[in-house]
């Protein structure tokens, strides 16, 4: 898959998973890798890109004696939720036409 | 690797990083190890699924600069598209804020007109009443000698005359004060501020 394009499916997902409440790196890994493969240190980026857009907020709070980040999905974030969702509708219909005509010819 | 040995080499390679940056990205390489010592992972095993530290750095650092670049352009377009909205309102808003100008423009000359109109007429309506009423009171005099009758009507014309400028001279004076003082306002406000 193109990186960028993966990038951006990557970006969608962390978002997606953020909805069912506060996560950290760790569980977001966990939770994303079954549908798309994320490594550590490509999730740092994208979560700095994510604060910075202001699709994501971070807080910091103590467990088991030492510091962990959670992050929490913004109104932006569920917004880029909706945007991406509404492109996906448009992509799945050419990605149809395509399907069809490559099968038919 | 250890942990500690880790994060020394990323810390080496993030040479160059701005302080606050490098410490976030200790910060989180640091947390994803320990999240996964914490779920089971020996701490070998949890640093060796990072990768080399050397790649992290320079990757980080990739994304960094890239980040930035992108900071940059976003500012560079909204700095563009403030420049440039003023003009397009212009454009697209013309036939509106036109008409309205001409319209700005037409009332303020009629004001003008008319407050400067009526201020010289409330002075000369003041000039010829109180002229006219020395006048008749003054020829009264002679007119006294030459028939009675006449000289007693022009001195009754021209006391009535002399009481009425006395009598509206308060008025007249003050809408004549008003009016001059309105306008000269009015065109100061134009001329220093605009319409």
């Amino acid at each position: 898959m193109d990186i960028q394009l993966k990038r951006g499916y990557i970006e969608i997902c962390v978002l997606a998973a953020m909805l069912r409440g506060e996560t950290y790196g760790y569980k977001l890994i966990k939770d994303v890798t079954p549908y798309i493969d994320v490594s550590e240190s490509t999730l740092y980026p994208i979560l700095r890109r994510l604060e910075a857009a202001g699709n994501v907020t971070v807080r910091s709070a103590e467990h088991n004696g030492r510091l962990r980040k959670y992050y929490s999905i913004t109104a932006e974030g569920k917004h880029k939720i909706k945007d991406f969702l509404k492109d996906w509708e448009e992509i799945r219909k050419v990605c149809d036409y395509i399907k069809e005509t490559y099968e038919n010819d | 690797m250890t942990k500690k040995k880790f994060l020394k080499k990323l810390e080496r390679n993030l040479r160059g990083t701005e302080k606050n940056e490098k410490r976030r990205i200790m910060q989180y390489y640091e947390e994803m190890i320990d999240d996964s010592t914490e779920d089971g992972k020996n701490e070998e095993d949890a640093v060796a699924i990072l990768g080399a530290p050397e790649e992290i750095a320079e990757r980080e650092m990739n994304e960094i600069a890239e980040r930035e670049n992108d900071e940059k352009n976003a500012g560079k377009k909204t700095k563009t598209s403030q420049k440039g909205m003023p003009l397009w309102l212009i454009i697209v808003g013309s036939p509106l804020w036109f008409t309205l100008f001409i319209l700005a423009v037409t009332l303020f000359i009629v004001i003008i007109v008319f407050g400067g109109a009526l201020y010289l007429t409330c002075g000369a309506l003041e000039l010829i009443l109180a002229v006219t009423g020395i006048a008749c009171t003054i020829a009264s005099f002679p007119l006294f000698f030459m028939n009675f009758p006449t000289g007693l009507f022009s001195l009754g014309i021209g006391a009535t005359i002399c009481g009425l400028t006395i009598l509206i001279f308060p008025v007249l004076f003050t809408l004549t004060k008003s009016l001059g003082a309105g306008i000269g306002s009015l065109w100061r406000k134009a001329f220093k501020k605009g319409v």
